[in-house]
C-alpha cells in the first residue's frame, strides 16, 4: 500500500485548518482518506494510504481536496474542466500492437516549487508503481511546455533508429542502448520484449520528449522550479485506466492554481479525441439498499448530504432513491456498494450503535478435528509432549537424511529458502529434525503432532490430499519396538480398534526386522518402527527412537 | 503436636542412630560414627545431610591426612620388603655376587638394599661379593607399618606413633611404597532441638515404617508399627508429562469460544487454486498483490470441471460486471490463470469454497484456523507459514452494525478484552470494510488486529448467494502472541522442547 510523505503545514494551508502532531490523533483524523501514520517527524509526514484503487489520494493535493468536503469547507462536486486548446499529438499507426494509447493535457500558470516537485513526482512514482502495475499498465511523463514545439509525434523507432539523451545521463545512446545501460532502462526493458520498434514521443522539430514507459529526455523531459507550464503526458496499455491517470495528475497541478487545457489526440486505428475527458458517470442510488446494508434508517436527504460531504454531487432526491454524480477523479466505483461504503465513513464508524447480531446456528467443529481432538487428548495421557513444527520443510529431511528417496514430493516453484522449500508428506522426518535440535534437553524424550501433510494425487482436484497424520515419538535411552507398540495398542484400543496387525517391511530409514505396517481392519494406516543408527546419526541424535504414524483421515474413514 | 514431636516422628532408623551416637553432646567425626553405629559410610553421610536440613545436628568440615600404601607398597605388604627378601638369599647361600643378585632383583631395589643393608652394618662388600655380617632384627619398623597399613587400609596421620612415624618417614622416600592422601570429614555435634527430639524418642529402640508395602497391608503389621513421617516440604525431581502445545490449546480455546457462539468449522486443501485463492474474491488478476512474490506456486494445474457454472459467473463478473450491478474489472478474465496451483495464501479461500458448497446453510455462521502461506523470509516478526482466524456470517438481516456487534463480542471472547474501535478499512473484497482495533494493556496501547467487513456483491452474487455475508479474519497469531508476551513469532511453531515444557497452557 503507497506511503505519502507530505509536509503537514502544506496541507494545512489547503484544509485551512491546524492539525495536531500526534501519531495516534493524526491517524483518526486521516481515517476518512484511509491514512494510517506511519511515521511523524516534526511537520513532515509519512501516510499509509490503505485504499489501493484510489490513486487520486496519493498526493496532498487529493488528500485536501477530500478533507475539505469532510470538514465542511467544500460540499458536493469539485468542478473541472480544461479549456480547449489548439495543441495536437499525432499517433503513428505501428503503435496499435506496442502501446496503443496515448492521453496529454497542458497546465499553464503554475508556480513549481520545490515542494510541488516534491509532491508530483512522489504521486507519479506511486501511481506508475502500483495502479499503472509497475508502467505496464500506464505510465506518466512531465515535461516544460515552453521547451516543446507542437504539433506532437508519438510513434514507433527502430532500437537503433534515433540517438537522444536519457534522463540524468550526459550522452546520447539509441533506445537499445537505453535497454540495455540506463538503470531504468535494465528495469523496464521487459515492457519492450519482442518489439521490431519502440514507442517514442518527439515534437515538431524531431526531438525526443521521452521513449514510453521507459526514460524522458535529459533535455526536454524535466521539471524545475523555473517551468511555468507543464505538458502531462500518459500512455499505456489499458484505455480507461490512461484517462483516469492524466485526470488524476492534472488535478493536481490544477488544485495547484494551474489552469488547465486539452489536447487533441489524432489516432489513425481509432476515433479522434480530446483529452482529459471528463465524463459525467452517475448511479442511481436505492435508499433502502443503504439502510439495509447499513443497518440504518436514514431518509434521502440525510443520504444526499453524507454523500455531498464525500464530494458527490446530488441531483434528484427523494424518500426512495437518489442520482449520485461522481467525481472525475473516482475511478474505484464499481457499484453502488462503493457508495454506501462512502456514506457509512462520513456518517462516522463512531456513531454506529453495534446490533444484536441475531443470526441462529449450531456450532460445531469439523469431524476430522472432534477425531484429532481425542486422538491429541489419548497422546497426553501417554505423557507425550505435544509440538507444531512447519509443514513447509527442507527436501534433505524428507529424502537424504531418512535415507529414502521420494520423487512425488510437492516442491514449490518459487521458495525463498531451501528450509521451506517442500511439503511435508509424513510428520515423523520433522520430528527426528525436532530431536535434533533438543540433544541437550533431558532424557525421556515422548512428544507427538497432529498436523497437516500434502500427499500428491493426480486425480485430486488440486492435484493432492491434505491429509491430517499424528505422529508419535519416543526417545529415550532405554526404549524399544515394544514402548511404539504399547503406545500404538493405547491409543487405538482407545478409539475401538482391536483388530490391530503389523505387517513388516523393508524401510531404509528403519533398523530391518524393526519396522510394519499397520493394518486396522485389514486397512493400512500408517507405519511403526524403531529408527536406524544411521539415520540417528545424520540427525546426531544419541539415544534410541522409536515411533509411529498414523494416516487420521483413513483410520476415521475406516469407521 | 510441637514441632519436635512432629520431627521426631519424620526420623528414620539412621537418623535415629545418628542422633543417639551424638546426644552425650560430644562431636564425633564421620569415621567414628561408622564406629559407633555400625552404619555405612554412605548412611551415615545422608543420615547426616537430614538432619542438618532438620537442624537437628550441625556439621563442620575439616581436612586431615591419611596414609595408605602406594602401588609397590601393596606388593611388599603381602610379599616381603626386598631388604628382607635380600638377606633370606643370603642367609641361605652366606655370600653372593652382585652379578647373580642382578637377576633376582630389579636395579633401583638392588642398589637401594645394598646401600641400606651396609649402611646398618648387616652386609658387607668386597670385590663384587656381598656377605652377611650379622642377621637383622625379626620385623623391621618399616614392615610393622606395612602391615598396619595393609590391615586397616590408611591411618590417620595425626595418630601415629613415633616409631610409626620414624617408619613411614624411611618409607616416604622410597619409590611408590607409601602415599598420603587428604579426605575432607565432616563432625557432627547435636543442636538443643536434636537435643530435645532425641528426648522424645523414648527408647530409641522403635522400628519406623518408611515405604508402606503390600505385605504390610495385608497382614496388618503396620498396625505394629509408626508410619514415618515425610518432611512433605522439600522438593523434589522434575517429571515432565503429555502437555499440550501453548499455541494450540490458546487455538483450542479460541475455537470451544467459537463452537459457544454458533460458528461452525470449515476445511479446505492446503494446495489451492488461484479460484477459490484469489479470481472467486473478486481480486483482479493483474492485482499487484497476486504477483509471484506473494504466493507460493506449484506445478501443474487443477481440475475445475465442477465448477464450470461458478467459473462463466466468476469470469463475467470480472470482466463486465456480469448479472450484478457491477462494472466489473474490465479486464480479460483467463480460464488458465484460474486453474494455477498454490498454497492458500489466505483464510478466505475456505470461505469461498463454503460458499461454494451444497452443505450452506442460510443463515449460517461458519469459521476456521487456516493455514496460510507467504514467501517472507523467517525472522522474529514473520514466519512463512500462518494462520489466520477467518469467518464469515450469511443471513438476511445481517448488516454493518451487526457486523460491529460481532466484532465487538470478538473482542471480549477471544481477545479477552472490552476497549475496541472501529476505523475505515480497505480490503478488496469487503464492502464496507472496518478495521478493529482492541486496547490491550499488556501493550498499552489501541493495535488492528481485526479486519472485517461484508462481501462485495461482486463476489456473493456469481456464488448465487442472495443474503449478505460478514466476513473476517483475525491475525490469530499476533493476538496470542500479544496476550502471551511473546517477542519472537518462531516461537509459535517452536523446536525448543525446554520452552514448550515450561509454557503455560
Amino acid at each position: 500500500m503507497p506511503i505519502i510523505e507530505f509536509n503537514l503545514k502544506d496541507l494545512e494551508k489547503f484544509i485551512n485548518k491546524k492539525l495536531p502532531r500526534d501519531a495516534d490523533k493524526l491517524t483518526e483524523f486521516f481515517q476518512y482518506v484511509g491514512g494510517e501514520t506511519e511515521a511523524l517527524d516534526g511537520d513532515n509526514i509519512q501516510l499509509e494510504i490503505k485504499c489501493r484503487n484510489r490513486p487520486d489520494l496519493w498526493s496532498v493535493e487529493g488528500i485536501a481536496r477530500e478533507l475539505r468536503g469532510v470538514l465542511g469547507k467544500e460540499r458536493g462536486l469539485a468542478k473541472y474542466k480544461a479549456e480547449a486548446s489548439k495543441f495536437v499529438v499525432n499517433v503513428d499507426k505501428n503503435l496499435k500492437d506496442k502501446r496503443p494509447f496515448i492521453a496529454c493535457a497542458v497546465v499553464k500558470d503554475i508556480k513549481l516549487s520545490d515542494e510541488v516537485i516534491r509532491q508530483i513526482m512522489q504521486q507519479q512514482d506511486k501511481v506508475d508503481g502500483t495502479y499503472g502495475r509497475k508502467r505496464r499498465k500506464t505510465s506518466i511523463g512531465l515535461y516544460d511546455f515552453d521547451l516543446i514545439k507542437f504539433p506532437l509525434t508519438y510513434k514507433a523507432v527502430k532500437p537503433r533508429g534515433i540517438e537522444f539523451v536519457p534522463l540524468d545521463f550526459k550522452v546520447k545512446m539509441t533506445p537499445s542502448e537505453i535497454l540495455e545501460e540506463h538503470p531504468k532502462g535494465k528495469e523496464y526493458a521487459h515492457l519492450l520484449e519482442g518489439m521490431k520498434e519502440y514507442p517514442l514521443f518527439v515534437d515538431s522539430k524531431g526531438r525526443v520528449l521521452s521513449m514510453p514507459p521507459i526514460i524522458n529526455s535529459n533535455d526536454l523531459g524535466k521539471l524545475t522550479n523555473k517551468t511555468k507550464n507543464v505538458l502531462i503526458e500518459v500512455t499505456g496499455t489499458d484505455y480507461e485506466a490512461v484517462q483516469n491517470v492524466l485526470i488524476m495528475i492534472a488535478l493536481t497541478l490544477v488544485d495547484r492554481g494551474g489552469k488547465l487545457y486539452s489536447v487533441k489526440i489524432n489516432y489513425p486505428y481509432r476515433k479522434k479525441e480530446v483529452t482529459p475527458i471528463f465524463q459525467e458517470r452517475n448511479w442511481r442510488l436505492n435508499v433502502y439498499d443503504v439502510n439495509k446494508r447499513l443497518g440504518l434508517d436514514l431518509s434521502g436527504k440525510q443520504v444526499a448530504s453524507l454523500l455531498e460531504k464525500g464530494r458527490y454531487g446530488i441531483k434528484k432526491i427523494s424518500d426512495k432513491y437518489l442520482d449520485v454524480y461522481l467525481p472525475v477523479y473516482r475511478t474505484d466505483i464499481l457499484h453502488s456498494i462503493d457508495l454506501i461504503e462512502d456514506i457509512a465513513i462520513m456518517y462516522g464508524y463512531d456513531k454506529f450503535q453495534p446490533e444484536d447480531l441475531d443470526v441462529l446456528s449450531i456450532g460445531k467443529l469439523d469431524r476430522l478435528t472432534e477425531f484429532s481432538d481425542k486422538i491429541r487428548e489419548l497422546m497426553l495421557g501417554l505423557s507425550a509432549q505435544e509440538v507444531m513444527t512447519f509443514t513447509l520443510t527442507d527436501k534433505e529431511i524428507l529424502t537424504k537424511k531418512i535415507l529414502v528417496k521420494n520423487e512425488k514430493l510437492i516442491e514449490l516453484i518459487n521458495p525463498i529458502s531451501s528450509s521451506y522449500a517442500v511439503v511435508r508428506d509424513e510428520i515423523w522426518p520433522g520430528l527426528l529434525d525436532f530431536l535434533s535440535k533438543n540433544t541437550k534437553v533431558e532424557y525421556p524424550q515422548r512428544i507427538f503432532e497432529v498436523g497437516s501433510t500434502v500427499i500428491s494425487n493426480t486425480r485430486a482436484e488440486t492435484n493432492s490430499d491434505t491429509i491430517q497424520k499424528t505422529c508419535f515419538v519416543d526417545a529415550n535411552k532405554s526404549t524399544n519396538f515394544t514402548e511404539a507398540r504399547q503406545a500404538l495398542d493405547f491409543l487405538l484400543n482407545s478409539i475401538g480398534y482391536y483388530n490391530i496387525e503389523i505387517r513388516e517391511i523393508d524401510h531404509d530409514s528403519f533398523i530391518p526386522g524393526r519396522v510394519g505396517r499397520i493394518y486396522v481392519d485389514n486397512k493400512n494406516i500408517g507405519v511403526i518402527g524403531e529408527i536406524h543408527p544411521q539415520v540417528l546419526n545424520n540427525f546426531r541424535i544419541e539415544v534410541p527412537v522409536v515411533l509411529f504414524e498414523i494416516n487420521l483421515n483413513a483410520l476415521m474413514g475406516s469407521k | 503436636m510441637t514441632d519436635a514431636k512432629k520431627i521426631a516422628e519424620t526420623l528414620q532408623d539412621s537418623e535415629i542412630a545418628v542422633l543417639n551416637a551424638l546426644k552425650s553432646k560430644k562431636e564425633l567425626s564421620g569415621i567414628e560414627l561408622i564406629a559407633v553405629t555400625k552404619l555405612q559410610a554412605i548412611e551415615i553421610g545422608r543420615a547426616g545431610m537430614w538432619l542438618e536440613n532438620k537442624r537437628l545436628i550441625e556439621g563442620e568440615e575439616s581436612a586431615s591426612k591419611f596414609i595408605i600404601l602406594d602401588k609397590l607398597g601393596e606388593q611388599y605388604a603381602k610379599g616381603k620388603l626386598p631388604e628382607k627378601s635380600f638377606c633370606s638369599k643370603l642367609l641361605k647361600k652366606d655370600k653372593l655376587s652382585l652379578k647373580d643378585l642382578s637377576k633376582d632383583f630389579e636395579k633401583d631395589e638392588l642398589n637401594f638394599c645394598l646401600g641400606y643393608l651396609r649402611g646398618k652394618g648387616i652386609i658387607k662388600i668386597n670385590k663384587g661379593i656381598v656377605s652377611l655380617v650379622r642377621k637383622g632384627a625379626k620385623e623391621s619398623l618399616e614392615e610393622l607399618f606395612l602391615k598396619k597399613l595393609s590391615k586397616q587400609g590408611e591411618v590417620d596421620f595425626e595418630s601415629l606413633k613415633p616409631e610409626e612415624l620414624f617408619a613411614y618417614e624411611e618409607l616416604k622416600k622410597r619409590k611408590e611404597i607409601v602415599k598420603e592422601i587428604e579426605r575432607k570429614s565432616r563432625s557432627f555435634k547435636i543442636t538443643d532441638l536434636g537435643l530435645e527430639v532425641v528426648k522424645l524418642l523414648g527408647k530409641g529402640s522403635e522400628k519406623r515404617i518408611g515405604v508402606l508395602n503390600p505385605s504390610l497391608i495385608r497382614t496388618g503389621d503396620w498396625k505394629k508399627h509408626k508410619l514415618r513421617r515425610y518432611d512433605v516440604s522439600i522438593n523434589v525431581p522434575k517429571i515432565f508429562a503429555g502437555k499440550k502445545q501453548a499455541y494450540l490449546a490458546f487455538l483450542d480455546k479460541v475455537k470451544r469460544e467459537l463452537v459457544a457462539m454458533g460458528f461452525e468449522e470449515m476445511t479446505g486443501p492446503l494446495v489451492e487454486c488461484e479460484f477459490f485463492n484469489n479470481d472467486s474474491l473478486f481480486m483482479p488478476q493483474d492485482h499487484p498483490a497476486r504477483g509471484i512474490h506473494d504466493a507460493y506456486f506449484i506445478k501443474g494445474e487443477a481440475d475445475l470441471s465442477k465448477y464450470k457454472k461458478e467459473i462463466a459467473a466468476v469470469k463475467a463478473v470480472h470482466e463486465t460486471g456480469g448479472k450484478t450491478a457491477s462494472l466489473g474489472w474490465r479486464i480479460p478474465f483467463s480460464e488458465q490463470i484460474t486453474k494455477r496451483l498454490l498454497l492458500r495464501s489466505q483464510g478466505t479461500a475456505l470461505s469461498a469454497r463454503m460458499l461454494m458448497s451444497p452443505d450452506l446453510k442460510i443463515p449460517g455462521k461458519y469459521f476456521a484456523v487456516a493455514r496460510c502461506y507467504r514467501p517472507d523470509v523467517v525472522d522474529p516478526t514473520h514466519l512463512t507459514e500462518f494462520n489466520q482466524l477467518e469467518g464469515i456470517v450469511l443471513g438476511d438481516d445481517v448488516n454493518f452494525r451487526k457486523l460491529l456487534s460481532l466484532l465487538a463480542n470478538f473482542a471480549k471472547k477471544v481477545a479477552n478484552v472490552d476497549k475496541i474501535k472501529f476505523l475505515p478499512g480497505y480490503f478488496p473484497f469487503t464492502e464496507p470494510s472496518v478495521e478493529a482495533f482492541i486496547y490491550l494493556k499488556e501493550l498499552g496501547k489501541w493495535t488492528e488486529v481485526m479486519p472485517a467487513g461484508i462481501f462485495r456483491p461482486e463476489l456473493t452474487e456469481p456464488l448465487g448467494i442472495k443474503v449478505p455475508v460478514i466476513a473476517w479474519g483475525i491475525g490469530i497469531d499476533r493476538l496470542f502472541m500479544i496476550k502471551e508476551g511473546i517477542n519472537d513469532i518462531r516461537y509459535l511453531f517452536s523446536s525448543d522442547l525446554k520452552w514448550l515444557r515450561g509454557a503455560n497452557v
